[in-house]
């Protein structure tokens, strides 16, 4: 995460990068839509600012989902291989 | 450009049949038995109209916090025993997402689950921590602790 430790310029960061500077763009423009990056214009520098907030929205919700559907599907796991179990009366897992 | 893509992706190996694992998400009476995480949540109430454009409805009863949370939507698409589509959308919640099943054989007795969930939108996190999911992740968390 280059634009961790603060502000940085478009091509700051597609200098780190082995992709073309469009593709970084393209990819700051997906980030930026989703709410996870401002750009603002300084003069004729592109300035990033990362907005920790939503990441962490974005991060906490899908882990929330994440949780969600792995219990669930845990749940399923048990309920389907036991069901199984008792209708078989021999395969064991 | 295409829009921005939030998803999120589970694999699950289950050792039974996918026909098995199909009813599993299709009956409604064995939907009430698994989409209760915990002791304390229940389903008392599961609606399925297996057709496209058929809707469900899932009632998510959580008794410590004395809270009901209500999933719905349509199928979108239905391939027995391989693949569901459907939209999801939480009661008073804004935005609908889609979740998509797939199952795959792994011979006769196993079956490779690949959920899929997508469709977030920035907009969906921020209206649902302001509807308090805070409050059930911390529940969740310690209860997965």
């Amino acid at each position: 995460m280059r634009i961790r430790e603060g502000d940085r310029t478009v091509n700051d960061i597609a200098s780190q990068f082995d992709i073309s500077l469009p593709a970084v763009s393209k990819h700051l423009s997906i980030l930026e839509r989703a709410g996870l990056l401002t750009r603002r214009k300084e003069g004729r520098k592109r300035i990033c600012h990362v907005e920790p907030k939503q990441l962490q929205n974005a991060t906490e919700w899908l882990e929330f989902y994440q949780s969600f559907w792995s219990e669930r599907l845990e749940n399923l796991r048990k309920i389907i291989e036991s069901d199984t179990d008792d209708a078989t009366h021999r395969r064991k897992k | 450009m295409s829009e921005p893509e939030i998803k999120l992706v589970i694999n699950k190996e289950i050792n039974a049949p996918v026909e098995a694992v199909y009813t599993a998400w299709t009956d409604p009476e064995t939907m009430k038995k698994w989409f209760a995480p915990g002791d304390n949540m229940t389903v008392p109430e599961a609606n399925v109209d297996l057709r496209v454009g058929g809707a469900y409805l899932i009632h998510m009863h959580d008794a410590d916090a004395g809270s009901d949370h209500i999933v719905s939507g349509e199928y979108e698409e239905i391939v027995p025993n391989e693949k569901l589509v459907f939209n999801w959308m939480w009661k008073d919640g804004i935005d609908r997402t889609q979740v998509t099943v797939e199952m795959r054989a792994q011979g006769s007795t196993s079956t490779l689950l690949t959920l899929t969930h997508r469709g977030f939108s920035q907009q969906e996190f921020a209206d649902k921590h302001n509807e308090g999911w805070g409050g059930c992740l911390a529940n969740l968390s310690s209860h997965l602790a």
